[in-house]
C-alpha cells in the first residue's frame, strides 16, 4: 500500500477527530463496545426459547455444567436472531434460588421429603385405586412427547379420557374456529405473511408486548422504509397502539359486530371476490342444537343475516366510528393490498370466541385475502408448544393424536392399532373439560365431585383457573382429594400439592416444541437437574411401570408387553428405572411412534433425526422424490402445499363437507354473560405484560425481569381516578361478584383503558387477578373469558397493605 | 545557457526543500507526541477550553468564589450520589446478565408510548457527566422489546 503525505496527515486527522469523538460520546468506554472475545470453553448448542408460541430458536451457551449465555439463533427463521428481553434472560430461569429438588409429600399438614420410589408408589397406587377418579392436567409447555406419553398412559393405560391441559383457557376458541372454518386445525399461513402484508390488523391482540419478536419484524420494515400499515383494534390503548397508525378502541364484544360490519359492506358493495367464494367457499350458520357445525346456508341468506349490520349499527355495539367500519371495509376490498390479520387472547378468552375466530377467517376468505403471502388470518398461541404438544398431540379429553376425535369409531380403532392395545380399550366416553374438571374436583364425592386425584404437570392452576375460589380453592379442604403437582419451583399450585415431584426445565432434558406456524422444533438435553429433579416424561413412564408391576392390565398391551416399551437394537430397555432411562432416547422413540398419526390429517411430521438438523419444521413435512424432507409454508395453497391437486390453485382438502370448500360463517353479535350494572359499573380486563410469562413462576424469578416489573397493578383510566379522587400509584380495591382485590392504581401506565375500564396482569401470585374473574365460557371451546366481567373500583385511603 | 542553468539551480534548491520538507513532515509525523510537560516553552501558553470543561469549570477572576464550597458541605450533608460511580466494567457487568445480553435501562423511562429512546442513543451522548451509551446494532425501534427497566 503506497501512502502519499496528503493520506497521511488525512489520516491522521481522522483518527484523533474520531478518537474525539468517541471520548465525547462514549466517555472512555470506547473499548467497552468492542465485542467480547469468545470463550472458547462456552459450548453453544440451538433450543427453542422456552416462553411464548412464537418459538423463536436460541443459541444456548454452556460452560461447566452451567447455561451461562444466551444469543439469538442467527440461522432461525423465526426470528433471524433477535429476541425479546423473556429469550435474552431465559437460561436465568434455571437458576431460581428455591428450585424444587426433592420429592414432597403432606404429611400431618406439611411437605416432608420422600423418596422418588415412594413417590411413584403414592401415585400408582391411587390410580389403581380408583382409575376413573384420575385426571392428568398439563398444558402448551408440556414437550410434545411428554404430552404424548400423557396422553397415552390416560387413554391406553387408564382406559378413560381424562386427560385435560390449560390450553383449554388459551387457545381452544381457535382450534374450534379452525374447525368449523376448514375442518382442520391450525394456522394456514405463517410468520413469512408478516415479510409481505401492506396492512397488519392486530384485533384484541397486543404482539409489541406479546409476540414482541413477530411484531419487531414488521416494524423493522419500516425502518428499512417500507410502508406497512397497522391497525390496533382493542379494549384498551397498549404498547401497540403507540406504533400503530390506526387506533381503534372497541366496546368489549364489539369485535363481533364490527367483524359482521366489514362482512356486510363486502357483499353489499360487491368488493367481495366472486371467483375465490364461488369456487372454494360454502356458507354456514348455527343450528338449533349448537353444534359446531352448524347448518349450511345460501349465500343469499348470509347476505341477508347481515344486512342489519350497517355501519352505523356497528358504531352503536362496538364503538368504533362508522366511517372507519366502511374504511376498514374498503382496505378489506382493495385487491391491490396484501392484508394480514393477528389474534391471540382477545379472540379466545371469549365467551362467543369460536364464533369470532370463525368471523374474521370468513372476512379473509369472503375478501379474498387469503392464501397469497401476505394475505393471511393469522392465530397467535402464548405458550411454546400449545400447538405441537396440546393440539397436534391432542392432550385433551375428546381427542387423539393427530387431529383424530374420540368421537369417532375410526379413530379410536386406529388408536387402539398404533398402540397394540385390544378393541375397546380406548374409551368412547369424552370427560370432563378443563372447568368441569376441577369443578368435580372442588365438589365432595357425595356431590358429584367424582374426580378424586389430579396430576398437574408444567402448569400452575392454583393461578391461572378462572374463579379461583371456586375451581381450586375447595379441593384443598375437602377429604379425599389428592393433587400431585409436577414442576420446578413452589408455584401456588405446588404449595398446595399433597404430593410434589421435582421436574427437570427446559436444557436440562430433550425435548421438542411446536409453535404457531406449525413449526415441530427439538433440542437436547445441555446440563443436569438440580439435586433429585427427573424428567416429566420419565415421572410418566415410571408411574406406567409402577402400575404393570402392581397388576393394572391397563398398562399392558394386547400381547401382554409394557405399553411404554423402550428398545434398543432389539432388546428391550427398562427406561423406567431412572438411571437407565438415559440409554436410550426416548423422546425419539416416543416421537417416531406419535408420528404415525400425523398423516391422517395431513399433518405429516419428519423422522426425529430431521428436527435434529433443521431449526424446526413447519409440517405438513413431506418426502421428496430424491428422499430429502419438504416443509409447507402456505397451506391449501398449490405449489405450496403438496395436498393441493394440480391446477386448483387452493383446496380445503379437509373440509367436513367433503367437497373441498372453507365455511364462512354468519354468527349474530351477542351480549357477553356478565356486563357493568349500578353495582358493578365497570369492565375489568385481564392479559399479560412483556416481562412475565404466563404465571411468572420463571420470570419472576429472574432478577432482571422481576425488577422491570416487580408486582401487579390496576390499570385505572385518567378520568375514572379524577372522578373517584384516585391518585397514581394510590391502593385501590378491586371488587367483582366473585372476589376483591386491593393493589396499586396506575394512571396511564404502560396501557390506559378508556373511562369504566381496568386491566390487571395476572402474572402475580400475592396479587391474584382469577380470584374475579368469571368462569362463563364459551359453548363449544368450553373456553372461559378472562377480558370482560363486571367490576367495581374503590378507594381504600391511605390504610397500608 | 546562462539562464538556463540559474533554472537549474533554482530547480535544484526548490527541489532539496521540498525532499527536506518532505522528510522532515513525515518524521514529524510519526514522530511519538511529545507531552506537555517536555517542553516548557508550551507550559506558557493557555489551552482553550473544551465544551464540556466549560459546563463544569469556573474560569475567570471570580473562578475562586465558591472554591470549597460543596466540599466543606458535603462535609456536613452528605450528598446522596457522593459515592465515586463505579468504574466502567463493573457497571457494564451490573446491567448486564451475562457478556452479550442487553443491558437493562438504569433510568426512569415513559411506559405509556413507544420510546424515545433513539434520541440520545442512536449516536450516543454525553449530558452532564452522564454517558448515554450508542446502540450498537442495526436500528431498532422497539428498544424496550429487549431493554428491561433496571433502574428502582
Amino acid at each position: 500500500m503506497t501512502l502519499t503525505r496528503r493520506d497521511l496527515l488525512k489520516e491522521l486527522a481522522l483518527a484523533a477527530a474520531t478518537a474525539t469523538a468517541a471520548r465525547l460520546a462514549f466517555g472512555d468506554a470506547g473499548s467497552a463496545r468492542a465485542a467480547p472475545p469468545s470463550d472458547p470453553s462456552v459450548s453453544w448448542n440451538k433450543a427453542p426459547c422456552r416462553f411464548c408460541g412464537t418459538g423463536c430458536h436460541v443459541q444456548v451457551g454452556v460452560k461447566g455444567g452451567r447455561v451461562v449465555a444466551i444469543q439469538g439463533d442467527p440461522k432461525a427463521d423465526v426470528n433471524k436472531g433477535l429476541l425479546c428481553m423473556k429469550g435474552y434472560h431465559v437460561g436465568l430461569a434455571l437458576y431460581g434460588a428455591d428450585r424444587l429438588t426433592r420429592p414432597l409429600l403432606r404429611k400431618n399438614g406439611a411437605l416432608v421429603p420422600i423418596s422418588w420410589d415412594e413417590a411413584i408408589d403414592v401415585i400408582a397406587k391411587r390410580a389403581i385405586a380408583n382409575p376413573a377418579g384420575f385426571a392428568v392436567y398439563g398444558s402448551g409447555q408440556w414437550t410434545i412427547p411428554e404430552g404424548y406419553a400423557a396422553l397415552k398412559l390416560v387413554k391406553a393405560g387408564l382406559g378413560h379420557n381424562q386427560i385435560e391441559a390449560n390450553a383449554r383457557l388459551c387457545m381452544s376458541s381457535a382450534v374450534t374456529g379452525f374447525l368449523a372454518t376448514y375442518g382442520v386445525d391450525e394456522p394456514a399461513g405463517c410468520y413469512d405473511d408478516l415479510d409481505k402484508c401492506d396492512v397488519l390488523v392486530c384485533w384484541g391482540n397486543n404482539p409489541a408486548e406479546m409476540h414482541p419478536v413477530l411484531f419487531s419484524r414488521v416494524l423493522d420494515r419500516r425502518t428499512r422504509g417500507e410502508k406497512v400499515r397497522i391497525i390496533d383494534l382493542g379494549t384498551r390503548r397498549t404498547r401497540t397502539s403507540g406504533f400503530a397508525d390506526d387506533v381503534f378502541t372497541l366496546r368489549p364484544q364489539g369485535d363481533m359486530a364490527l367483524a359482521n360490519g366489514i362482512a356486510h359492506l363486502l357483499v353489499m358493495r360487491g368488493t367481495y371476490d366472486k371467483e375465490l367464494v364461488a369456487k372454494h367457499c360454502a356458507f354456514r350458520a348455527p343450528d338449533e342444537k349448537k353444534t359446531l357445525q352448524g347448518k349450511a346456508t345460501s349465500f343469499d341468506e348470509y347476505a341477508r343475516s347481515l344486512a342489519e349490520y350497517t355501519p352505523e349499527r356497528v358504531e352503536q355495539l362496538s364503538g368504533v366510528p362508522a366511517k372507519d367500519v366502511r374504511m376498514l371495509a374498503d382496505l378489506f376490498g382493495r385487491k391491490d393490498l396484501r392484508i394480514t390479520s393477528l389474534w391471540c387472547m382477545g379472540f379466545n378468552q371469549h365467551t362467543r370466541g369460536t364464533a369470532i375466530n370463525a368471523l374474521v377467517h370468513g372476512i379473509h376468505l369472503l375478501s379474498g385475502h387469503f392464501g397469497k403471502p401476505g394475505d393471511a388470518p393469522t392465530s397467535l398461541t402464548g405458550q411454546p408448544s400449545a400447538c405441537g404438544t396440546v393440539r397436534e398431540v391432542g392432550t385433551l379429553t375428546h381427542t387423539l393424536p393427530g387431529g383424530l376425535a374420540i368421537a369417532n369409531d375410526d379413530d379410536r380403532k386406529e388408536a387402539e392399532h398404533v398402540w397394540g392395545v385390544p378393541a375397546g380399550r380406548v374409551s368412547a366416553k369424552v370427560g370432563y373439560h378443563t372447568v368441569e374438571l376441577w369443578r368435580r374436583f372442588s365438589t365432595p364425592k357425595d356431590k358429584g365431585g367424582d374426580i378424586d386425584t389430579i396430576w398437574v404437570q408444567t402448569t400452575n392452576p392454583a393461578q391461572s383457573l378462572p374463579n379461583v375460589h371456586e375451581l381450586f380453592e375447595p379441593s384443598r379442604r375437602l377429604d379425599g382429594k389428592f393433587l400431585i403437582v409436577s414442576d420446578v419451583y413452589p408455584s401456588a399450585t405446588a404449595r398446595a400439592a399433597d404430593l410434589v415431584l421435582p421436574s427437570a426445565l427446559w436444557v436440562e432434558k430433550n425435548g421438542m416444541f411446536g409453535n404457531s406456524e406449525r413449526r415441530t422444533q427439538q433440542w437436547f438435553k445441555m446440563v443436569e437437574p438440580p439435586g433429585e429433579a427427573r424428567e416429566d416424561v420419565w415421572q410418566l413412564l415410571a408411574v406406567a411401570r409402577r402400575m404393570h408391576d402392581l397388576g393394572f392390565v391397563g398398562m399392558k398391551d394386547a400381547a401382554g408387553r409394557f405399553l411404554f416399551r423402550v428398545e434398543s437394537s432389539g432388546k428391550e430397555v427398562p427406561a423406567w428405572e431412572y438411571r437407565r432411562f438415559h440409554e436410550v432416547n426416548v423422546d425419539e422413540v416416543l416421537f417416531e411412534e406419535y408420528r404415525r398419526f400425523s398423516t391422517h390429517h395431513r399433518k405429516d411430521l419428519a423422522p426425529y433425526s430431521e428436527y435434529v438438523k433443521a431449526r424446526g419444521l413447519r409440517w405438513p413435512v413431506t418426502k421428496q422424490p430424491d428422499g430429502t424432507w419438504r416443509e409447507t409454508r402456505f397451506r391449501f395453497v398449490e405449489g405450496e402445499d403438496p395436498y393441493v391437486p394440480k391446477g386448483q390453485g387452493l383446496s380445503f382438502y379437509q373440509s367436513f363437507t367433503k367437497d373441498g370448500r372453507a365455511q364462512i360463517w354468519f354468527h349474530p353479535w351477542e351480549a357477553p354473560p356478565e356486563v357493568p350494572t349500578a353495582e358493578y359499573p365497570m369492565w375489568l380486563c385481564t392479559g399479560r405484560v412483556i416481562e412475565h410469562w404466563h404465571t411468572g413462576t420463571l420470570t419472576m424469578r429472574i432478577p432482571q425481569l422481576r425488577r422491570s416489573m416487580p408486582q401487579a397493578y390496576v390499570e385505572v383510566n385518567r378520568e375514572d381516578a379524577r372522578r373517584l379522587g384516585i391518585h397514581d400509584g394510590e391502593r385501590v380495591a378491586v371488587v367483582t361478584r366473585r372476589g376483591r382485590l386491593e393493589l396499586p392504581a396506575w394512571i396511564d401506565g404502560r396501557g390506559s383503558p378508556p373511562p369504566g375500564t381496568l386491566f390487571i396482569p395476572f402474572f402475580d401470585e400475592r396479587l391474584l387477578v382469577n380470584e374475579l374473574t368469571l368462569d362463563a365460557f364459551d359453548p363449544f371451546s368450553k373456553q372461559p373469558d378472562y377480558k370482560k366481567c363486571a367490576a367495581r373500583l374503590v378507594r381504600v385511603g391511605t390504610r397500608k397493605p | 545557457m546562462k539562464h538556463g542553468r540559474l533554472y537549474h539551480i533554482a530547480g535544484a534548491a526548490l527541489l532539496s526543500c521540498a525532499v527536506v520538507g518532505f522528510l522532515t513532515g513525515t518524521e514529524r509525523a510519526n514522530d511519538p507526541p511529545t507531552s506537555r510537560a517536555a517542553r516548557p516553552e508550551a507550559a506558557a501558553v493557555t489551552t482553550a477550553p473544551g465544551y464540556l470543561d466549560l459546563r463544569t469549570t469556573r474560569r475567570g477572576p471570580n473562578a475562586v468564589m465558591y472554591a470549597n464550597a460543596i466540599a466543606t458541605f458535603e462535609a456536613r450533608v452528605p450528598s446522596p450520589d457522593a459515592e465515586a460511580p463505579p468504574p466502567l466494567d463493573e457497571e457494564r457487568r451490573a446491567r448486564r446478565a451475562y457478556d452479550g445480553a442487553p443491558p437493562v435501562i438504569p433510568h426512569a423511562v415513559k411506559q405509556d408510548r413507544p420510546p424515545d429512546c433513539l434520541g440520545c442513543h442512536e449516536h450516543g451522548v454525553i449530558i452532564a457527566g452522564r454517558r448515554a451509551p450508542a446502540m450498537i446494532h442495526p436500528r431498532r425501534e422497539s428498544c424496550n422489546q429487549c431493554h428491561a427497566i433496571g433502574a428502582p
